[in-house]
């Protein structure tokens, strides 16, 4: 029973990445791939607290997210004057930036990472109580994202993607709405970053490359870039898939090359029969 | 200062091969507006296919080219079946995760059948050991033979993107491919042609760089990959030249640092260079404002 919650714990942290990340490039228009990257500082950041203070863990999971956001505007800033795809190349540059010094840095572990983050939720209901937690933190951010996206911040930032200039012309700040949505849909990564660390007990960088970008886009384009319910379900279908081949007890050379092949035809089959996503509509398509 | 010159020189040779890199994911990113992240995983196949065919007994050139139309036959699959159709909804960054995905198939296609360790890539004109000596010092003849192809091939490239009929229509396509359609050039071969030009420019870059390191494994595409995309953006992404200067800047800094820092230390300061570019500049360091019409 203990594999059935652990799943549903990458269920529920891969769904407040995708639901944040749909935030970011589905409503917002923003191409950025470095969602992992702010995963990753929530993770280390909990992680680090938790091993070298005696902080409760809710404080060091809520400085993860600080540190998510702090750096995520610092990314927005600097760069979200840019525009389209040069701030796909830019993002991409400081996700692997980043990483690089994670790989480097002694107080981060290097290569092999973090593995004695300590236990804070011990017994035989621990997987459970932290299932828990994990599905009401996931619900609260598909929720705000959604409540935000129905008002009239929404149809501003929708207004925003589909057009800039008219959306300017209107008197919206365009800087002020960008950096709002990537800040919360950052600090959102932060947080899923903060609940796999004390969960799964052991982060290391490679969990946080570009490999981990193509899964979460995978998500939500799989499910329906810019709609509520895409990323959930895209984030249920891509996290059940590879347990189930588990499952199938394939030699482990096979299972690398399988996933990414799985992803590909998935992501190419849908672009054939459903260009919007398992439950997107045609108008929710974003036309550039 | 022996050492600085010495460093300098294969900071030079290898930025050439960046540049390839870049002109590479220039051409695609010209013609269909997404950037090919399967291009890492085509160097590595170049690399790795043709070190693996000739430690079979097979002759260099002979591998070389096998490797080449191998790399055209994935580029011309990656152009019909993964950005076309991605391409049909506006935004959808589909694109992104299809180009990926190829580039993770590839790689574990490659550690499947190549095997994950490193493998040792044939000298194939001159070894490491073969040097000259210019006023005393020693430059390696296998970094003068890198640049000076990587430079033709550029050099090449231009003169095609420039005087011939293909280059003009590529043009064309690049700068708006529904008007160049209305102007009866073919916009579909021209976009095939786009990508595998690219893919072959790839493959050379593979091989080339494996040359200079003497082995390949599978992982060994992704970051060289990413050290195209800064030398692309560093000479602005509209041109070959700007690439070329690009590239030859990326490799003279990645060197200098990773002979005086560290190598590690060369990968952040890329990345590095490329944000603070990219704010600074976003039309590269040599490249012209773009002008947008509304």
């Amino acid at each position: 029973m203990e594999y059935l919650a652990s799943a549903g714990m990458l269920i529920g942290i891969y769904i407040i990445l995708a639901a944040s990340y749909n935030l970011i490039i589905g409503y917002g228009g923003l191409n950025t791939i470095a969602h992992p990257i702010f995963f990753a500082l929530g993770a280390y950041t909990a992680a680090l607290l938790g091993i070298g203070t005696t902080l409760p863990s809710v404080v060091c999971v809520l400085a993860g997210i600080g540190v998510a956001v702090v750096a995520s505007v610092a990314l927005a800033v600097t760069t979200l004057r840019i525009e389209g795809d040069y701030l796909l190349i830019a993002s991409l540059g400081f996700q692997l930036g980043l990483l690089q010094l994670v790989n480097n840095f002694e107080f981060t572990g290097g290569p092999a990472g973090l593995s004695n983050i300590p236990v804070t939720i011990t017994g035989p209901g621990r997987g459970w109580l932290y299932l828990l937690i994990c599905a009401v933190l996931a619900v609260v951010v598909v929720w705000l994202i959604w409540r935000a996206m129905a008002g009239p911040f929404g149809r501003a930032v929708r207004a925003m993607r589909d057009d800039e200039l008219a959306c300017a012309a209107l008197g919206r700040s365009l800087f002020t709405m960008k950096i709002v949505i990537f800040a919360f849909g950052c600090g959102a990564a932060g947080l899923a970053g903060g609940l796999y660390a004390y969960y799964f007990q052991y982060i290391s960088p490679e969990q946080f490359n570009v490999a981990q970008s193509a899964t979460i886009l995978t998500m939500v384009v799989l499910g329906g870039i810019g709609t509520t319910w895409g990323p959930l379900v895209g984030a249920f279908v891509l996290v059940a898939l590879p347990q189930a081949i588990t499952f199938m007890q394939l030699p482990t050379s096979l299972v690398g090359p399988l996933q990414g092949i799985i992803f590909t035809v998935l992501v190419i089959l849908f672009l054939f029969l459903r260009p919007y996503g398992l439950v997107g509509k045609r108008e929710a398509g974003v036309a550039h | 200062m022996e050492d600085a010159l010495t460093l300098i020189l294969a900071g030079i040779s290898v930025g050439s091969v960046y540049a390839l890199i870049a002109i590479g994911l220039n051409l695609t990113y010209w013609t269909t507006r997404t950037m090919n992240f399967g291009q890492g995983s085509v160097m590595m196949l170049g690399a790795m296919m043709t070190a693996v065919l000739v430690a079979g007994g097979v002759i260099d050139a002979l591998a070389a080219l096998a490797s080449l139309v191998v790399i055209a036959a994935i580029m011309v699959f990656t152009e019909v079946f993964t950005v076309r159709p991605a391409l049909k909804i506006g935004g959808s960054m589909g694109w992104a995760v299809s180009t990926l995905g190829v580039g993770i198939i590839l790689q574990g296609v490659a550690a499947k059948y190549f095997g994950s360790q490193a493998v040792a890539f044939p000298d194939m004109v001159f070894s490491a050991q073969d040097y000259v000596e210019v006023f005393g010092v020693r430059f390696a003849l296998q970094y003068l033979a890198i640049l000076v192809l990587s430079v033709a091939l550029v050099a090449l490239l231009e003169l095609l993107l420039r005087r011939t009929v293909w280059g003009r229509a590529m043009r064309a396509v690049s700068m708006d491919a529904d008007l160049a359609a209305v102007a009866g050039i073919p916009v579909r071969p021209i976009v095939l042609g786009s990508y595998i030009a690219s893919g072959l420019l790839a493959g050379i870059a593979g091989m080339l760089i494996a040359q200079t390191g003497g082995t390949v494994d599978p992982a060994f595409g992704f970051d060289l990959m990413i050290f195209g995309f800064v030398a692309a953006v560093l000479g602005g992404i509209g041109s070959s030249s700007g690439a070329l200067l690009g590239g030859l800047v990326l490799g003279v800094i990645e060197k200098l640092v990773g002979g005086y820092v560290s190598t590690a230390a060369a990968h952040g300061i890329a990345f590095a260079l490329l944000v603070v570019v990219l704010v600074a500049r976003p039309q590269g360091l040599f490249g012209q404002r773009e002008v947008v019409k509304v």
